[in-house]
């Protein structure tokens, strides 16, 4: 047993590729749940896209530039540089775009992206045999690939990224919350939309070499989006938002070695389901909240049938002609509003509280004066009777002020009980 | 008018025209805002409101004419503005909390490589102090009602202690407790000798509220006191007719 819990789990530690996959994974999650925060609260992951994607020229530009220059030497530095300028181009370009002529930003994003993307295709296509980028790894990453350089540009780009952010938060954050207060303040809301364009070409090309194009951009949005559900504090969003993509790069790595998948595939797979379970599971904003809350309600006339059930003291549960299994769950929601004791409640008994008794007097009161007036109109008392135990959850002020003044202020109901004085409930 | 005040100069426009795109929203508007005055904008929905608010935040790309704010352009100005938005353009499940939003009117007094300090701490207090909302700092925006939202951003205005205030529909959606308390602030703004802008709905409480009421449909159709300006065959022009079945008759309902 012991052995197969070593092979399954710690004997893939044993290998430097799962090791160097691992870290460089974290790494770079790390700096994209953190930024995807932002990207996700700014809406701009459909940017985020595209970026992505429009960084292919970029790529391989910059590789056929150095290649040019110095003979195969210095290359990462030549993609970085084609890559950030690519994204340069991207963002101005939709901005552009989008504010002539009646293309909305969306359309904008669409033409853009695709358009550098085909010219990446086109280059790499016609440039091949100088270029060794092939569109498969750039799609799918190499995540048991990962070289020192690699490791080196992850861990710098994620320390560029973090410190901007952690250096820069207030600014990133109200310029994402509010846009005109943050630029009648002075700041540089331009500059600070392309600092975050930067940073998004950066994580990009420190991570398609990992984890491909279109895993950089889930672990862009997916992990953020699943802390996004999970808390309403910024800060505590962006922890859980890296914890979230560590836990995908983790258990993805994992399962590829289990069912022997491509891991940058395997790594994004994870971070989906994980978050469905979140989606699921959210305490506030998920599924099953929603649903939970949904089955504890019960209809509002249960449970004054109830109030006026155990108005006139304790009353067995088993005496009550209601469905047992439905008595239990509106007496819980009636102690949740305070309106009955849960302590006898526990042995079977329902008793009121305070509130619960002044509440319950106005439905009595509702009760009784409808039945008057039900009689009084020429109905006969078994009738009347009857009806107003459907009409006592009509008890609006008014109604019942109306039915007094008729009645000449009755005392008494029509049984001879007293009828609770009005406004009693408060 | 205001002789104490009309010496020196609030916020000024002229010729003001701004477009969105092809369409002209803002034509030829100048107006003369003095220093320490209470000044309501009215008009009907797309009248160009909002617009002439972040176009004095220089906000919206101006096509023509001039926009200053205590004599000079509007981009040295920036920092002596304090602004309310619209409801509608906050998104309000931002994971950020009351305090938070508060302490945002202090980022203004803070250089970029300086943190928050405890005086604006305090000051955060005191403006949620003055909006009766400290029971509710530490809520998220999304979770209060819509009047305790718009407290909550009358408060951020307080803590940024400008010389300007710009609001955005404040009393859009309060009751009249919170309208109350609104109009306090404005008074005791124009007290500390503020210059205020409001752009507000009813007209019923314009006179009330406001030393000088804008009519703005597009153009500006009339700037004045509220009394001269508030005028029916005025109000009918620029809210081209519709106003007759509005309370301005007292009859039927807005
Ligand atoms: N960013 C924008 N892009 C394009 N058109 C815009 C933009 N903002 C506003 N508009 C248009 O400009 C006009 C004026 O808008 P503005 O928001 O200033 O109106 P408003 O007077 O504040 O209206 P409301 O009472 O509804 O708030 C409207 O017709 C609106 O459709
Ligand atoms: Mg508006």
């Amino acid at each position: 047993m012991s052995a197969w819990l070593y092979n399954v789990f710690c004997e893939p530690w044993t290998h430097a590729y799962f090791v160097k996959g691992a870290l460089g994974g974290s790494i770079i999650a790390v700096a994209c749940a953190v930024l995807g925060c932002y990207i996700i609260l700014r809406k701009m992951a459909f940017i985020g896209d595209a970026m992505s994607h429009a960084l292919l020229p970029g790529v391989g530009i910059g590789y056929l530039v150095m290649n040019a220059l110095f003979a195969g030497g210095f290359t990462a530095g030549g993609l970085l540089l084609g890559a950030l300028i690519a994204a340069l181009l991207t963002s101005v370009s939709i901005s552009f775009l989008s504010n002539v002529g009646r293309i909305a930003e969306d359309t904008a994003i669409g033409i853009i992206y695709t358009g550098l993307f085909a010219a990446g295709v086109v280059i790499l296509t016609r440039f091949q045999q100088h270029i060794n980028i092939d569109l498969n790894h750039f799609f799918q990453g190499d995540i048991y690939g990962v070289s020192w350089a690699d490791l080196w540009l992850s861990a710098g780009v994620a320390a560029v990224v973090l410190s901007i952010i952690t250096i820069f938060y207030r600014h990133l954050t109200i310029v994402s919350f509010d846009p005109t207060m943050a630029a009648s303040i002075g700041l540089p809301t331009r500059g600070i939309h392309i600092l975050l364009t930067i940073m998004i070409a950066l994580v990009c090309v420190a991570g398609i070499s990992m984890v491909g194009v279109i895993m950089i951009v889930g672990l862009l949005i997916t992990p953020a989006a699943l802390a996004y559900m999970l808390t309403d504090r910024l800060p505590r969003m962006m922890g859980l938002a890296a914890v979230m993509g560590v836990l995908s790069v983790i258990t993805g790595l994992y399962f590829s070695e289990w069912v022997n998948a491509s891991g940058g595939g395997s790594i994004m797979f994870m971070g989906f389901l994980l978050f469905l379970v979140g989606l699921i599971l959210a305490p506030r904003y998920g599924l099953m909240a929603a649903w939970l809350r949904r089955r504890r309600l019960v209809p509002q006339a249960d449970l004054e049938d109830v109030l006026r059930w155990a108005y006139e003291g304790c009353r067995e549960i088993e005496e009550l002609p209601l469905d047992k299994r439905h008595l239990r769950k509106v007496a819980r929601q009636m102690v949740r509003e305070d309106l009955i004791d849960p302590g006898p409640l526990r042995k079977g008994c329902i008793l009121l509280t305070d509130k619960g008794s002044q509440e319950a007097a106005h439905i009595m009161r509702s009760h009784q004066l409808w039945e008057g007036h039900l009689i009084r109109s020429g109905m006969s008392a078994e009738a009347a009777h009857e009806a107003a135990h459907e009409l006592e959850h009509l008890h609006y002020r008014n109604v019942l002020v109306d039915f007094d003044a008729e009645l000449e202020h009755p005392a008494k109901d029509v049984d001879g009980k007293p009828i609770p004085p009005a406004g009693s409930d408060g | 008018m205001d002789a104490a005040t009309a010496s020196s100069t609030g916020i000024t426009m002229e010729h003001l025209t701004v477009s969105y795109q092809t369409k002209a929203v803002l034509v030829d508007v100048s107006l003369d805002i003095p220093r320490g005055t209470v000044v309501g904008i009215l008009g009907p929905n797309g009248a160009g409101k909002s617009t002439i608010i972040k176009s004095i935040m220089g906000f919206v790309p101006r096509d023509y004419g001039t926009v200053r704010v205590f004599g000079q352009p509007v981009a040295d100005a920036r920092g002596l503005v304090a602004y309310v938005p619209q409801r509608g353009q906050i998104d309000w499940s931002f994971p950020v909390t009351v305090r938070d939003v508060v302490t945002m009117g202090r980022y203004g007094h803070r250089r970029w490589y300086q943190s928050i300090r405890g005086e604006d701490r305090e000051k955060v207090k005191h403006a949620l102090d003055a909006v009766r909302m400290t029971e509710f700092a530490d809520r998220q925006i999304g979770q209060l009602s819509g009047g305790q939202q718009q407290r909550v951003f009358m408060a951020r205005a307080l803590a940024q202690e400008s010389d300007i205030l710009l609001l955005d529909e404040p009393f859009a959606g309060v009751d009249a407790a919170t309208e109350r308390a609104i109009a306090g602030l404005l008074a005791g703004a124009r007290e500390e000798g503020k210059t205020v802008v409001v752009v507000h709905h009813d007209l019923e409480t314009a006179a009330e509220f406001f030393d000088r009421v804008v009519l703005l449909n597009r153009r500006v159709y009339a700037y004045g006191p509220p009394r001269e300006v508030l005028e029916p065959n005025l109000l009918a022009e620029v809210y081209g007719g519709t106003l007759r079945k509005m309370s301005w008759n007292e009859e039927g309902e807005a």
